[in-house]
């Protein structure tokens, strides 16, 4: 069967008789996926992990579309406490924190969650039209990425972070080189040879990602919102925020431009195994605050960088698939999960699969379509509840998100030494912004700085040795990357110079 | 089963698991859910395994079972998270392979002794399988070893982790073979970032387990399996004059060794039962997990001091060569 006829057969399929079925198991992952993403310390992956095995026993027309939901529902779940209360679940919603909870602040939390919902759906829908349509050439591009081009991705991610946040360029990398530190401690990817962990065992295994993102970022938040004694969480308690202040068509049609850019970047981005929603967030909103005629606006409550870096985030989604369904191999932890029930459910990814059940991998990416039209109208309904959450007195509100600090951090691997981890790191937080550095990149630094290291180490294996002569000539994709690398940095570093002079004049 | 009932469930399971600290509700073992904590991420062969036991385990126990993926360290940290932990009582048990139970020991200083382990059930074995890519043509084992020998530092191995269930393999064929230092190892975090080296043709050849390889299809030729039969056309490690002590990883439960006799005997009972459950059965079946290498805890608790004894030669062996 060709591509085209596979299509109409899994038309076919997802509109047959189980439609109804299909649609319904679709709505309740969202749901559930949205629940479980919007609690701090509780991830996609284990929304997905925990719900798994409810698929088992479902059809598999059924079933992969749950599971589907859960996964699309969890990550726009994970920008919900990340706009409100600055409190990122992943690195893929750390820079959603720059312009969310200042909007929260400003009375504006329901029309960020608006616009990170739009934003999310938009990115998810063109993304997956996109992987329909260009299955095979996706597939394609998947294959040109090895260590040597991954590794020179994440160098040139490095430095757009770097030169993307608030702030002078050489203070963000000073943050990107102490993250990058924080990220050598414990067992090093390959290999079993650990380092600075100065004997105390705990940290052998490296510092976890969840106690780290909540200090650095919600900590200060909390210690902030003390020291200014408002009587509420938002500066303004005249606002009613159940009836003002919602997202507007002008303000879509403001965004429209920066969700196109954002989509595109996320699409490309979600080809190359192993990158993922994290740069595609920061590409996004880099790409955003670098085209913008306003660029001073972003981290202080700009609607454009929710929409840059959600859209972003969410375009990585469907062509993230791709590998997996047409190589069996997993970009990421999500599609490995997608994998395992796939093979579960009698299907092997992997060239075979297309030929053989064709109609039933396009079903799948047909339902991830419909997926993105149900949770516009979920997380529509739901977003009045959550918006309401920051209305509440902060003599609530603060010791329930410390609550939350503090459960987050350990609730899944219930290692009491994460609390630790979480005071060091709030209270870094909370000094570093005194100092007035971001600690935004310093947190990416840490994400990336593993399977940069593990990328690198995998190209010097690979090359024997001789990685600049390899690099010249057998991996000219790296080496594009590489070149790039310092004209986009010089490119950006006099952009920021700009932006500083210009608002030193006030203009 | 209907729409209702799976909601029902799912609402169930949610539940569930975010309140696996409940308070007993009856007495006599096991009185509340079953922990097993995996010293790796989710996703993995492990993790589908025990999701696939798991979601069975609730007929089999009379209570539900929750899979824990607790990775990093190269499975230390969740090793480490069972045996520090003070429940003895096997609510609280180990899914790990037998890598990390009798090798690792002897490669790096733990914190744990796995001694102090004891086993519950082998839930199956995987054979190892060599195979090279096609596309360089080499055909058998010494094929590969000759086409090394011409080229000594250019040919190169993709193993899933330092020390893990396909290096070490890979190690000690070569050592044997007296070409260990003549071969780039390529590390990789886990079956899948190897798999899309295998692909891409990054790697040369690679060790990995039959589903693995199934998937890969015309691309790879199988030079070598471990154990007792021969797979995808290629002969034994032991027709092939390699040692039989490595070729499997074998996927064990765990519980503490101080855990009372009669919960211990509760556990095997109900693991000797899950052989018969037919949607396990269904689920091992999908998965391409052979579920006949199946054995009770008593039986394979006599195969771990031999293991480590050859284990350690063979690690000494490697850190010295």
């Amino acid at each position: 069967m060709d591509l085209f006829g596979s299509f109409t057969s899994g038309l076919g399929l997802v509109f047959g008789d189980e439609v109804i079925r299909i649609f319904a198991m679709i709505a309740i992952g969202l749901f559930f996926g949205m629940l479980v993403g919007s609690l701090p310390g509780f991830t996609t992956i284990m929304a997905m992990a925990i719900l798994l095995p409810f698929s088992f026993n479902m059809d598999p027309l059924i079933g992969l579309p749950f599971l589907i939901g859960i996964y699309k529902g969890g990550i726009y779940g994970g920008s919900i406490p990340a706009i409100l209360i600055s409190m990122p679940g992943t690195g893929a919603a750390v820079a959603t924190t720059f312009d969310g909870p200042a909007l929260t602040k400003q009375g504006k939390a329901r029309k960020a969650l608006e616009m990170g919902l739009a934003a999310s759906v938009f990115g998810d829908f063109i993304s997956d039209i996109v992987t329909i349509v260009m299955i095979a050439p996706i597939a394609y591009i998947a294959l040109q990425f090895g260590p040597p081009e991954l590794m020179s991705v994440l160098i040139l991610s490095l430095v757009v972070i770097a030169s993307t946040t608030n702030g002078l360029f050489i203070k963000s990398l000073i943050m990107v080189f102490i993250g990058i530190g924080f990220a050598m401690i414990g067992t090093a990817p390959i290999g079993l040879i650990t380092r600075f962990t100065f004997g105390w065992f705990p940290l052998t295994g490296g510092i976890p990602i969840l106690p780290m993102l909540i200090g650095l970022f919600a900590v200060p938040e909390i210690f902030s919102a003390v020291e200014k004694r408002a009587a509420s969480y938002i500066r303004d308690k005249s606002i009613d925020i159940r009836n003002t202040e919602r997202l507007t068509r002008a303000d879509l049609r403001r965004c429209f431009k920066t969700m196109c850019r954002s989509t595109m970047i996320g699409t490309w981005i979600g080809m190359v195994p192993g990158v993922g929603q994290v740069v595609a967030a920061f590409m996004g909103y880099a790409a955003a605050k670098n085209a913008s005629d306003h660029p001073e606006t972003f981290g202080h409550g700009e609607l454009e960088g929710i929409a840059a870096a959600e859209t972003a985030n969410n375009a990585v989604n469907g062509p993230t698939m791709v590998p997996m369904l047409t190589l069996g191999i997993p970009g990421d932890n999500v599609t490995a999960i997608l994998l395992g029930a796939f093979m579960i459910q009698g299907l092997t990814p992997g060239p075979e699969l297309m030929i053989e059940s064709g109609p039933m991998v396009y079903a799948v990416l047909i339902s991830m379509v419909i997926a993105n039209v149900l949770f516009l109208g979920i997380g529509w309904a739901t977003i009045p509840m959550f918006a309401r959450l920051v209305t509440i007195r902060k003599s609530i509100l603060l010791p329930l998100t410390i609550i939350f600090a503090f459960a987050g951090s350990m609730v899944f691997h219930n290692q009491p030494f994460e609390i630790i981890y979480l005071i060091f790191f709030g209270v870094l937080g909370y000094i570093l912004r005194k100092l007035r550095f971001d600690v935004a990149p310093l947190a990416m630094a840490f994400i990336l700085a593993r399977p940069l290291e593990e990328a690198f180490s995998q190209t010097l294996a690979l090359s024997s040795g001789e990685m600049v002569p390899y690099l010249l000539t057998s991996r000219p994709i790296a080496l594009a990357f590489l070149i790039a690398t310092p004209l986009i940095a010089y490119f950006l570093w006099r952009r920021s110079v700009k932006l500083r002079r210009r608002m030193a004049e006030g203009t | 089963m209907n729409l209702r009932n799976i909601t029902t469930t799912a609402l169930g399971a949610v539940v569930a698991v975010t309140m696996t600290a409940g308070v007993a509700l009856a007495q006599g073992f096991p009185s509340k859910p079953v922990e097993v904590i995996l010293p790796m991420g989710a996703g993995g062969s492990h993790d589908l395994t025990g999701r696939a036991f798991s979601s069975v385990m609730a007929d089999l126990l009379g209570q539900p079972m929750i899979i824990r993926p607790t990775p990093g360290g190269g499975g230390v940290v969740g090793q480490e998270a069972f045996a520090s932990n003070t429940d003895h009582s096997g609510h609280v048990l180990l899914y790990s392979h037998n890598f990390f139970d009798q090798m690792q020991k002897h490669a790096t200083d733990l914190p744990y002794d796995t001694d102090d382990f004891v086993t519950v059930a082998r839930i199956n074995f995987a054979p190892h399988v060599l195979f090279s890519q096609s596309s360089r043509g080499w055909t058998s084992l010494d094929e590969l070893i000759a086409a090394i020998e011409a080229a000594p530092g250019t040919i190169k191995f993709g193993h899933s982790g330092q020390f893990g269930a396909t290096h070490v393999p890979g190690a000690r064929i070569l050592q044997e073979r007296g070409v260990l230092d003549k071969v780039e190892f390529v590390g990789f975090q886990g079956g899948g970032p190897l798999s899309q080296a295998i692909v891409t043709g990054e790697v040369d050849f690679a060790i990995m387990f039959p589903a693995n390889v199934n998937r890969f299809g015309d691309q790879v030729t199988a030079l070598g399996v471990g154990g007792p039969e021969s797979l995808f056309g290629a002969p034994t490690f032991s027709e092939l004059g390699l040692s039989e002590d490595l070729g499997f990883m074998m996927r064990v439960v765990f519980a503490h060794k101080d855990i009372p006799a009669a919960n211990l005997a509760t556990l095997r009972e109900a693991f000797g039962a899950l052989n018969d459950n037919r949607t396990y059965q269904r689920l091992m079946s999908n998965l391409q997990e052979d579920i006949s290498s199946y054995q009770d805890g008593t039986d394979y608790e006599v195969l771990r001091g031999p293991q480590s004894a050859a284990f350690k030669s063979l690690v000494e062996a490697l850190v010295g060569g």
